[in-house]
Formats: structure tokens, C-alpha cells, sequence
């Protein structure tokens, strides 16, 4: 019996070795932190998102996680239906973020579909996660998506900033970069979004941004500039904590909760607001 | 409110965990029968244990640190370990831990652990205490703790220092583990281990922080061992996605007062 284990554990080992989507480190092919850096230095610049100068507010919509997976579009044709006819109501948000995990497994044609979908009525802003570097999806997300991490301003008044948490660090070369953002960034309203969350109060959940030490950096680095709200996904769990001024919220996983957040921002006085809302 | 609540729920969880792993200790203490013993000074063994040791952190980058341990063993059960670490690049210390063991549960392979660990980062203003129940087996050529790490984290320098403060910003539950095999050597004073873990005696880290080290022990006489290790951790969504994420090197001396 013990012999018949044996001869089993090494033929799936052996079969695991020689596909050609395995990597001993990582259980399953995936990019680097660094090389997606690298890659991202020669894609395009994301477009600011323009905001008319008689416009007080403007709203806009986040999701995380809605992994779509071969014909399954997760609810997001759902979605678009009911952000037109708000739209038809007088709402009008100007765009979608999307806190990673867009695919399931890194496949073009579900990062084509989630961007078809949605796209050209609500541009998509997405960052990475941990699902779309699966089996090289790197390589077919910055095909459709563009950069791994960036930067871009709504109005004149408020910055988006995206970062790479895919592998669960920075890296030495996108931490320079995200602290020189943040750093130099003049805009009264800051909001930054991820994929991983950087802790878990929910005792039920065990998928933090894997370096401790490095979640308290970003922490301490929200806090010193001012950062408003940080967008995670991952444990598709919800909340919301605020941390010496920042509110660090975990947006819901939409494949299985179908939850969406309707953030509006006065540029009047400089408030902001959100709803949690569901399909 | 919610204050309060917090403060009062954590004190219920803290307690529970105290009593819990009270009574498994003193269940374990006690003899199952009276028996005639003879008297006699129970063993009481110490062990002091220095190391130096530099780490690379792909993202935040090189540090080097100097720990010392001090364990107490008493009658081949009890065992108290504590130990402080200082971290070189920074200035400040970094890690402080104290753990209570009962060792080799009615002389089995089996123990149980409570340690209080204290991470402090003072250069973000942050510090992370955490309680960790955790059992442990060992049959000499291979290895298992076991346990949960109740992780609270507070993101202000205000008590700093206290590594028994759990009114933090943010409470977790993680899991703690540790798998290690010792294979067989022919020179008795050479030891090998090879560990699969997320955490080590300064340094309790999420699920998906794990790292494989290699330690070497070389016997110099009874009383004085020296080692060094070598760790490989990796960052990622449990195992998926991984990447390498930093390099460990430690060397140091044990000694058997």
C-alpha cells in the first residue's frame, strides 16, 4: 500500500513538473512583481477622467473580485443594465473601478469580456490580482488593460493611484514609485486601490497582504500623505475601518455577492460618500 | 461604546485562551495517581542562546539584528523561553516574546505552548502583539506546531512597548505552523533540519508568508553548539501567485548553563 502511495506521488509530481504551466515555487506560473513594473514603464499612460467645470459632484462605481470565467460573466451584464437606467434617473457615474480578480484564471478572453461588457459606456480602471497573473495572465492583461500600476486625476481636485499587490509585495522599484506618487501628489482628494487587503478584522478570514511589516509601511505611508479611502478586494468580505484618518475598505466580492459601491465626491467642499448597494 | 465593547470582548478572548490552555497544563500537571515518590530536586535546566543575523527584504530592503534566548527547564515539563531582538538597521527593537510550555504531555511527543510575542515597528509607528496557543509534536526525526496566532495591531506609538496591550486598531486570527524534518546524520555532532514555516521565534507572519530554512547545528562540546540558517520566504496567495519576497541568514551560539 505504502509502495502504491509512493508510485502515485511521484507520478502526479512528475506530471506537475513537466506541464508547462507549473512552477515549483509557486504551485501555478506567475509573473513577477518586478517584471510587471518593468513591463509597465513602456504601456500608455491612463486618461484623466475630465469633470465639467459647472459639476459639483460626481459619483463613481467600485467593484472587486467578480473573476470571470469562460461565458460566465459574473452578473456584469446585470450591472451595466442597472448603472444605464440610474443613468436614465439623472446618475451619472463616470467610471469603474475594479479591485483585481477580474478573471479566474488570467485568460484573454474574460479580461476581453469583462471590458466589453462595461466599456464604452463606463470606462474601466482595474488593478491585479492575484487570479489574473495565474498562468502568465499577466501577459494577456496588459494586452487589454495596460499598466500594472498608475496614476490618474479626476477633475483637477482628486487622485486615483492603482498598485500591483498581485504577488502580495511591492517590490523595492514599485514602492519608490507608489511613495513618490503619493509624495508629490498636490490634489486634496486622494483615493488608492489594490487587490489585496492589508489586514483582516473578520477572524473567519486568513488572506492578508502576505508581509506584515510591509502592510504597516503602506499604512504608515497612507496616513503620513493623506490618502482618503484605499479599495481592497480579495477575502470578499466587507468593511470598512478607518486608521488615523484613512478608511481602508474591503469591497465585497461581486462574483458571489453582487455588491457594488457608489462613491460621490463634492468638489465643493470636499466631501465624500458612499452606498453599498446590491443587485 | 464600541470602545468599550472592543476592550471587553478582547479581555473575554484573552481570558478564555488563559484558561484554557490553564487547565491543559494543569490536567497535564497532575499525577493521574498518588504514588509513594522519592524525593529529590526535580532537573531544572538553563540555556542561553545569542545569534546574529541580516535579512534582504526585497521591497524594504536590508537589515541586520542581534537576538538573545533564555530558556528554563524544569523537571523535563515546564519550560519557559524568552528572548529579545534588536534590530541594527532601525535602532529600535523589534521583537520580544515570552512562552509558557508543557513539554511532552504524559511522555508523549506532544506539547503545549502559549507564547506572548510582541512586534514592535517604531518607524511606523506601529506594533503588533499576539497571543499564540499552539501544540506541538516532535518524535526527533520530524516536527509539528500547530496553532492560531491572535494578532492585534495598533497604528499609533501610543504604548509601544507594551507587548500585553491587545486594544489595537485591528484584530486577527492567522494561522500558525511549522513543519520540519531532521534527516539522519553519521557524525552525532553535526544536526540538520529543514523547516516549512510562517514564523519564527521574533516573527509571526500571515498564512500566505511562508519560508523554507535550512538549519545546521555543529556540537562543540556538552555545553556549546553553534549554528547558522539559511531561509528562503516567499509572498503570495497561498502558494498561488508566489514570489520570492526575502533571504534570512542567521549564525549564533548555545550554550547550557
Amino acid at each position: 500500500m505504502i509502495r502504491i502511495s509512493k508510485i502515485l506521488l511521484m507520478i502526479i509530481i512528475a506530471c506537475y513538473l513537466v506541464s508547462c504551466k507549473a512552477d515549483p515555487k509557486g504551485l501555478v506560473s506567475s509573473s513577477d512583481v518586478d517584471k510587471r513594473f518593468a513591463d509597465s514603464a513602456s504601456l500608455p499612460e491612463k486618461s484623466d477622467v475630465s469633470i465639467g467645470g459647472e459639476e459639483t459632484e460626481f459619483s463613481f462605481i467600485v467593484i472587486a473580485d467578480p473573476h470571470v470565467y469562460h461565458g460566465s460573466d459574473s452578473g456584469l451584464t446585470e450591472l451595466k443594465a442597472k448603472l444605464l437606467q440610474d443613468r436614465d434617473n439623472g446618475i451619472n457615474d463616470k467610471f469603474l473601478i475594479a479591485c483585481g480578480d477580474i478573471s479566474q484564471r488570467g485568460d484573454t478572453e474574460d479580461f476581453l469580456a469583462f471590458r466589453d461588457i462595461l466599456a464604452p459606456e463606463f470606462p474601466v480602471y482595474t488593478t491585479l490580482g492575484n487570479h489574473d497573473v495565474y498562468y502568465d495572465g499577466w501577459y494577456n492583461y496588459r494586452e487589454i488593460f495596460g499598466k500594472s500600476c498608475y496614476t490618474f486625476k479626476a477633475g483637477s481636485s482628486v487622485r486615483f493611484v492603482s498598485f500591483d499587490s498581485a504577488n502580495g509585495t511591492l517590490g523595492r522599484k514599485q514602492k519608490n514609485w507608489l511613495e513618490g506618487v503619493l509624495k508629490n501628489s498636490t490634489e486634496p482628494l486622494c483615493f488608492v486601490y489594490t487587490h489585496f487587503e492589508l489586514f483582516s478584522p473578520n477572524s473567519t478570514t486568513i488572506q492578508q497582504y502576505t508581509d506584515i511589516e510591509e502592510a504597516y509601511y503602506l499604512i504608515h505611508l497612507f496616513k503620513k500623505t493623506g490618502v482618503d479611502y484605499v479599495f481592497m478586494g480579495h477575502s470578499h468580505d466587507y468593511y470598512d475601518k478607518e486608521i488615523n484618518g484613512t478608511h481602508y475598505l474591503n469591497i465585497s466580492g461581486f462574483t458571489d455577492k453582487k455588491d457594488y459601491f457608489r462613491f460621490y465626491v463634492n468638489l465643493v467642499n470636499g466631501t465624500i460618500r458612499y452606498e453599498r448597494k446590491s443587485l | 461604546m464600541n470602545f468599550f465593547k472592543a476592550r471587553s470582548s478582547n479581555n473575554i478572548m484573552i481570558l478564555f485562551i488563559s484558561i484554557v490552555f490553564g487547565t491543559l497544563i494543569l490536567f497535564n500537571a497532575i499525577p493521574v495517581q498518588a504514588e509513594e515518590i522519592p524525593i529529590s530536586n526535580p532537573a531544572i535546566n538553563q540555556q542561553l542562546n545569542f545569534s546574529t543575523g541580516f535579512e534582504h527584504n526585497r521591497t524594504l530592503g536590508e537589515r541586520w539584528e542581534l537576538r538573545g534566548i533564555y530558556q528554563l527547564e524544569y523537571d523535563t515539563h515546564y519550560r519557559l523561553q524568552t528572548g529579545l531582538s534588536y534590530n541594527g538597521d532601525t535602532g529600535y527593537i523589534n521583537g520580544i516574546f515570552i512562552e509558557l510550555g508543557y513539554e511532552k504531555i504524559k511522555d508523549t511527543d506532544y506539547s503545549a505552548r502559549l507564547k506572548f510575542l510582541g512586534n514592535q515597528y517604531a518607524q511606523y509607528e506601529t506594533a503588533a502583539n499576539s497571543i499564540i496557543p499552539y501544540l506541538s509534536w516532535d518524535n526527533s526525526d520530524y516536527y509539528v506546531d500547530f496553532g492560531l496566532n491572535y494578532r492585534f495591531t495598533k497604528f499609533t506609538d501610543a504604548g509601544l512597548w507594551n507587548i500585553f496591550d491587545y486594544h489595537g486598531d485591528v484584530s486577527e486570527v492567522i494561522l500558525y505552523y511549522r513543519f520540519g524534518w531532521r534527516p539522519p546524520m553519521k557524525n552525532d555532532k553535526y544536526r540538520l533540519a529543514v523547516e516549512f514555516k510562517n514564523n519564527h521565534e521574533f516573527y509571526a507572519g500571515n498564512l500566505g508568508a511562508y519560508g523554507l530554512v535550512i538549519n545546521n547545528y555543529y556540537q562543540i562540546n556538552k555545553r556549546v553548539k553553534i549554528y547558522g540558517n539559511l531561509g528562503l520566504w516567499q509572498s503570495g496567495s497561498i502558494a498561488l501567485s508566489a514570489t520570492y519576497l526575502k533571504t534570512t541568514l542567521h549564525a549564533g551560539l548555545e550554550v547550557d548553563l
